[in-house]
């Protein structure tokens, strides 16, 4: 019998071995495949989408208006903030905040009215006691938010008032016309004394007109805060308050007598100032007020199709987590056990070779850790709806790299660790090095140079970036994660080989 | 396990006329060293061990023999000296000088959630035996140790005699020629003691070498060669009887007279050939115990005497003392030698 042949029986003797001694452990095995599944479920369905309420008092001093703008406030936060009630007591609800009985306490100051007519910004203050920095992160991009639909609900309700005062100019504007068209007949008829009456009229009705459209400009001054009706007034108002300028220059002139070589022109180029203002009103008064107040809304798409919500996010991940602290917890438990029960000083003496012993365990925990894994994947997909969009080839090579690189973590720190405790520590280390630093939590970017490499030694980063990648991007990633897990799977099989010769030679 | 029992007598393959015998000894050990930071383990060890023969390694707990069975068997590298398996140091082996080699760990070094036949299985795979020997190998082997009809049962489940014996079939089934037993009996009761040195004479029946370790100084009777270790040194190493005479100095006679014996009577009996020494026994002072060079003639010795005294002689007879015995005397002459 060749050599090549008693290699194959050597390292197929673990393959049977390992699998048996699992299965005969009924325990182990719901612990193996319900355990990871039942925490995954838990996760995914204990998990919420939306941000948890917040318990939140809002204190507005007496002021009216004060109090009317923290309704609207309570109305816009309804989703985030779960607001308990409006009140003028301060100190109340500060201790409140203090005893742990709410979360968030908004306060508008006393003065708010008053302050903002002395051109200064009332300052909502949010006073807060979390400690999180991500939920305080989150509170202060809320603050934030919050004043910027305050100010969106005041600004809507001037233009809404300004929309009106231009309803009122329209009626002037059709006055106007008929005080226009009868210069025109007075002027056709030869009739300077009617000529003149009705230039008055027009005078008087282009002055009025002015009048009513200096209201709007003034309303919108407020929306804008822009003194010198420049660039900050929505363009359809700008152009109004242009043509009415150009409007008034020309019905003077026309007064003064100024225009008398072609008058049928002049009141052709005034004709045409009436309708580009009826057109520029048109124009401000059908604008809805949302659009006027925030020309631009903020949206996010994806390039790709679909859309994960937070479970679907985490659990790829979770899962490769979980497979890989089985992997490495078995395969370590695996080789000290049997530093403890005495088999390894009998492999020292029999024919075995490391690459031998190597290969078969690593062959047993590819089939249970690929069989755990695609059980699991399929309750993701089917109990949790994880989408799954990429190659089902490219999952399963992505598994069997991570279960590889899984694996030879695993020998490395059984032949480190000495007791079966000390390889339980270890593998404890390693899940909690992997639940910080390979992208499970935080992205891999948030930490800093030279820290950030350490999560190019764990599996699971590998892992999270292809099963997040192949299940939600339906693609892999990078080439780099690929080339990155090979390498690692390399080291660190190296490694075991390396010091699982030197456990199994002569000592 | 007994010979007679179920199973059959002796499973294994009988390799006494399979192999020529070699030149020299199957092991030599030469100022065979081992030490561990500042304790000497093994502290220049000398023992050669002939084929087709039983050695014991007695010694109390902590005397070296395990790790001079694992400088044997190459699991360990000496730290001086030297020793060589077939000819070659075992710590250099490739698989197949290692396929010669049986070892039984002091711990069994088997899975308790493996059956019987699935840890026997696993250990032929790691030996490399063929899918086509391994039914008959584990058949013979299981049969060998009596275990055929527990073969399904687990590990874990079975007593402590029977992993031993679980164990010892594991060291038989890929037919090494020299077998390296790490207290085989320790923690079994001394029926099974008994049988398993009854497999250990039929295993060297068929032509193997046997090194065992043991301590249980009265199992030294069943071996060839007895070596005693105590403190990682090399006390004696000498056959059974051997080793008794190495104990006291000669032989023991024990004669038993009705009367009292005079100090003259002992006095001439002390003279006589081929008497060293006479000792009165405190608890019965009718019988005294002689030293002689030789047993046999001793006890003719001591007739006449009796006769030439007039005295009458109930019994005379050769005492062999204990292997308990002879081990604490072999130990005081040795300690009291330096």
């Amino acid at each position: 019998m060749g050599d090549a042949i008693r290699t194959v029986i050597r390292s197929s003797s673990f393959v049977r071995k390992e699998l048996v001694e699992i299965v005969r452990q009924p325990r182990l095995v719901l612990t193996l495949v319900l355990g990871p599944f039942l925490i995954l479920l838990a996760f995914g369905a204990g998990l919420r989408d939306e941000d948890p309420p917040v318990r939140t008092v809002i204190v507005t001093g007496s002021d009216p208006q004060v109090v009317e703008v923290a309704e609207r406030y309570r109305e816009t936060q309804r989703r985030r903030l779960d607001i308990d009630e409006i009140t003028s007591d301060r100190q109340r609800a500060l201790e409140r905040l203090r005893a742990g009985e709410l979360d968030v306490v908004v306060s508008f100051p006393d003065d708010a009215t008053e302050t903002i007519r002395s051109g200064e910004q009332a300052v909502v203050t949010l006073f807060h006691n979390f400690v999180d920095p991500i939920e305080i992160k989150a509170i202060e991009l809320s603050a934030e938010q919050a004043a910027n639909r305050i100010n969106e609900e005041v600004s809507r309700g001037l233009v809404v008032r300004g929309q009106r005062v231009a309803g009122d100019v329209t009626d002037r504007l059709a006055s106007t016309r008929r005080s226009l068209t009868a210069l025109e007949a007075a002027l056709g008829a030869g009739d300077p004394e009617a000529a003149e009456l009705e230039l008055t009229r027009l005078q008087r009705d282009v002055g009025a007109l002015a009048l009513g459209l200096g209201a709007t400009d003034a309303v919108v001054e407020n929306i804008t805060g822009d003194g010198d009706g420049g660039d900050g007034r929505p363009g359809a108002q700008a152009a109004v308050l242009g043509t009415v300028a150009g409007l008034t220059a020309r019905v003077d002139a026309l007064s003064r007598g100024e225009v008398t070589a072609a008058p049928a022109a002049a009141l052709a180029a005034i004709e045409s100032d009436l309708n580009a203002l009826a057109a520029g009103l048109e124009e401000f008064g059908g604008l809805p007020p949302e659009v006027i107040v925030s020309p631009f809304q903020g949206e996010a798409r994806r390039i790709t199709e679909g859309r994960a919500n937070l479970s679907a996010f985490y659990a790829p991940a979770a899962l490769v987590l979980l497979v890989q602290h089985m992997i490495v917890t078995f395969i370590s438990l695996s080789l000290v056990r049997e530093e403890e029960l005495g088999t390894t000083e009998l492999f020292r003496v029999a024919p075995l070779r490391g690459g031998e012993l190597l290969v078969g365990k690593s062959l047993a925990y590819l089939l249970l850790g690929g069989l755990v894994t695609a059980l699991l994947t399929a309750l993701l997909i089917i109990g949790l709806g994880v989408p799954m969009r990429g190659s089902w080839v490219v999952l399963g090579l992505s598994t069997v790299g991570v279960l590889l690189a899984a694996i030879a973590l695993g020998f490395v720190i059984a032949l480190v660790a000495r007791t079966d405790s000390q390889a339980v520590q270890y593998a404890m280390l390693v899940l909690l090095a992997s639940i910080f630093f390979s992208g499970f939590i935080l992205g891999l970017d948030r930490f800093v140079a030279p820290l950030d490499r350490l999560a190019y030694l764990l599996p699971t980063t590998y892992g999270i970036a292809l099963f997040r990648g192949t299940m939600l991007r339906g693609e892999p990633g990078a080439p780099v994660i690929v080339a990155g897990l090979i390498v690692l799977i390399a080291l660190l099989g190296g490694a075991s080989w390396v010091l699982l010769r030197r456990r199994l030679g002569s000592q | 396990m007994n010979g007679t029992g179920r199973g059959r007598p002796l499973a294994v393959t009988n390799r006494a006329d399979e192999r020529p015998p070699t030149d020299g000894p199957v092991v030599h050990a030469s100022e065979l060293t081992k030490v561990y930071g500042e304790q000497r383990a093994v502290d220049g060890l000398d023992l050669d061990i002939t084929r087709g023969s039983i050695v014991g390694l007695v010694g109390p707990s902590g005397s070296g023999k395990t790790t001079t069975v694992r400088m044997m068997t190459g699991a360990q590298r000496p730290t001086s000296g030297k020793v060589t398996v077939f000819g070659q140091p075992p710590a250099e082996f490739g698989p197949r000088e290692r396929a010669r080699l049986g070892y039984m760990p002091q711990l069994n070094a088997l899975y308790p959630n493996l059956s019987i036949a699935e840890n026997l299985k696993f250990v032929a795979s790691i030996y490399g035996v063929a899918l086509r020997h391994r039914r008959s190998r584990l058949r013979d082997a299981l049969s060998f140790v009596d275990l055929t009809e527990h073969r399904r049962k687990l590990l874990r489940d079975s007593s402590g005699g029977m992993q031993r014996r679980v164990a010892l079939a594991a060291t038989l089934l890929h037919e090494p020629d020299l077998l390296f037993l790490d207290e085989p009996t320790a923690g079994i009761d001394p029926v099974l003691r008994r049988k398993f040195w009854e497999r250990f004479a039929e295993l060297k029946r068929s032509g193997r070498t046997l090194c065992v370790t043991t301590q249980y100084v009265g199992e030294a009777a069943y071996c060839d060669v007895v070596a005693v270790l105590a403190e990682g040194q090399l006390v004696a190493a000498d056959t059974p009887d051997g080793l008794r005479r190495t104990a006291f100095g000669g032989e023991l006679v024990d004669v038993v007279v009705t009367d009292p014996v005079d100090p003259g009577a002992l006095q001439r009996l002390r003279r006589r050939e081929p008497v060293l020494d006479v000792e009165q026994l405190e608890v019965d002072a009718h019988t005294l115990r002689l030293l002689v060079t030789a047993a046999e003639a001793g006890m003719t010795a001591a007739r006449q005497w009796a006769d030439s005294e007039g005295l009458a002689v109930e019994a005379v007879r050769q005492h062999v003392p204990s292997f308990d015995d002879v081990f604490v005397a072999v130990l005081e002459r040795w300690r009291t030698d330096g």
